[in-house]
């Protein structure tokens, strides 16, 4: 059983899952010359949590952003991201995360950007999932 | 006559600070100034990554090869490599902008 929050347990599970996809995992905040692309990384910004019943248990919707990074040329940028997105959904969504009731991609974004120079092209491509899980009054490290 | 290297000397010495060049053309110890800064990348929902630029600006003079892409600059025990190389348009300086090994 862990002793951490059911966010990090679903985060962990979502990094070896970015992994799983051929993708190197890195844990944000970050200076882009500090990761080695291309990569994923795993962020549960917004969420939401619903009294179901008076002993206690709680229905919590959270969102988890994946953000992807990779390098390459501007005649294949966007492949390269979508074939990622591709193996990335796949794993993400083909087997269930234990604890997770429902997963749900939400919405997806893609953003260019090459160095001053106009040498490099990186692209990042986020999915942004809705996870929803239930917890007890008094026990967020337990998926119920 | 206004001596353009020597005023672009000048104007470096006080923060230049020593480094190692091992370039594809030679090698070399130069001084130059570093400097870094951050742009946060916008718009992408996710865990926060900064493009951080850091630059390294040197005396043209300093080098008596061609600096290259792909060459590696050591800082204060930090190993470079040289992302691009700008020079400026008096040809007395080169801006080498630097990507962390």
């Amino acid at each position: 059983m862990s002793d951490h929050h059911v966010r990090r347990q679903i985060r962990d599970e979502f990094r070896a899952r970015i992994e799983a996809a051929g993708l190197n995992s890195f844990k944000g905040p970050r200076s882009l010359d500090e990761i080695d692309l291309p990569a994923g990384g795993v962020l549960t910004d917004d969420e939401s949590s619903q009294l179901l019943n008076m002993q206690g248990m709680k229905s919590r919707v959270v969102d988890v952003a994946v953000l992807v990074i990779v390098e390459a040329g501007p005649d294949e940028i966007e492949d390269v991201l979508d074939e990622y997105a591709a193996k990335l959904e796949k794993k993400l969504e083909q087997d269930p995360i234990e604890g997770v009731k429902q997963l749900e991609l939400t919405s997806t974004s893609m953003e260019l950007e090459s160095d001053e120079e106009g040498n490099r092209w990186y692209g990042y491509l986020s999915l942004v999932y809705q996870a929803t899980y239930f917890t007890r009054h008094g026990a967020p490290t337990v998926a119920a | 006559m206004i001596d353009l290297e020597a005023a672009a000397s000048a104007a470096l010495d006080p923060w230049a600070i020593d480094a190692s060049y091992v370039g594809a053309n030679g090698s070399a110890s130069i001084r130059g100034v570093l400097s870094s800064g951050h742009q946060r990348v916008e718009g992408q929902r996710g865990p926060a990554v900064n493009s951080r630029r850091v630059e390294f600006s040197v005396l043209s003079s300093d080098f008596d090869f061609e600096p290259r892409q792909g060459d590696t600059l050591t800082i204060e025990n930090v190993l470079y490599e040289v992302a691009s190389i700008r020079p400026d348009e008096e040809g007395t300086q080169h801006t080498l902008v630097l990507k962390r090994v």
